[in-house]
């Protein structure tokens, strides 16, 4: 008897505003350089709905803008970002994540996939 | 109430609030002493305030305004939507004269409901989007 197993889980991010979507290792790329933009970032959870195989967290993003962003040299100056998700989850694993941030991190959204 | 009748007082706001421009509808959706967490600009308090807020500034501005929903999340008395706004952009909005430009807008809720009323919304507005489909804020990436 051939058994079955889960395919395992394709990830794609979507960004609301921003058509298309990113792959796992465009979504990789995207977080090396938030990270390298502000690299103390910190983020907590606010909130949290979940319903079925979906987890919506609303969370608060703290940082100082020590390197390069949007173009924008580092300022030095604390930020706070809100940013809402909606993740889906199959066989433990997210599959798929849509987030909306304010501000949108825009020009640091690139993809290959 | 359920979740299922949350989500549907939430579609109600959308249909007859915002696409129907039926302002009357709030006073049976929202309460009294609705708070809107995270307000626009010159948008007083309370159900009161957002009626004015939708009479005076964003219907006249987006008087095309359409709103679609494309995703809901809903437990226990919350309801998340994640939605886009579309609408021309035909007197003056936030200080910016009339642009006659059509923008399509990300605007996520959070949407408090208790006993069938919703108490209370944060909403999660891509203005940074909107200002620069307005062509008031350059494009991500160019100079100022």
């Amino acid at each position: 008897v051939k058994r079955t197993r889960p395919l395992p889980p394709i990830y794609s991010a979507h960004f609301a505003g921003v058509p298309g979507q990113m792959c796992r290792e465009d979504f990789k790329q995207f977080m090396a350089a938030f990270i390298a933009a502000f690299p103390d970032q910190q983020h907590t959870v606010e909130e949290l709905i979940a319903e079925g195989d979906k987890v919506m967290p609303r969370l608060v993003i703290r940082g100082t803008h020590q390197g390069a962003f949007n173009g924008i040299p580092p300022t030095d100056k604390s930020v706070m970002i809100t940013a809402i998700n909606i993740l889906r989850i199959e066989h433990g694993k997210i599959v798929e994540h849509y987030t909306h941030t304010l501000p949108a991190p825009c020009s640091l959204i690139t993809r290959r996939c | 109430v359920s979740m299922e009748e949350n989500k549907a007082l939430i579609r109600r706001f959308i249909e007859e609030v915002l696409n129907q421009k039926n302002l009357d509808a709030i006073d049976d959706i929202c309460s009294p002493d609705f708070v809107e967490h995270d307000p626009v600009p010159g948008q007083g308090p309370g159900a009161a305030g957002l009626k004015q807020f939708f009479a005076q500034h964003f219907f006249p501005a987006f008087p095309d305004l359409h709103w679609v929903v494309e995703e809901m999340v809903a437990e226990g008395e919350y309801v998340m939507a994640r939605s886009m706004w579309i609408g021309t952009h035909q007197e003056p909005f936030l200080g910016i004269p009339p642009t006659n430009k059509r923008v399509t807008v990300a605007a996520w809720t959070i949407d408090h409901i208790i006993d069938g009323k919703l108490t209370d919304s944060r909403i999660i507005m891509d203005a940074l989007g909107l200002l620069q489909q307005l062509g008031v804020v350059p494009p991500p990436g160019q100079p100022r």
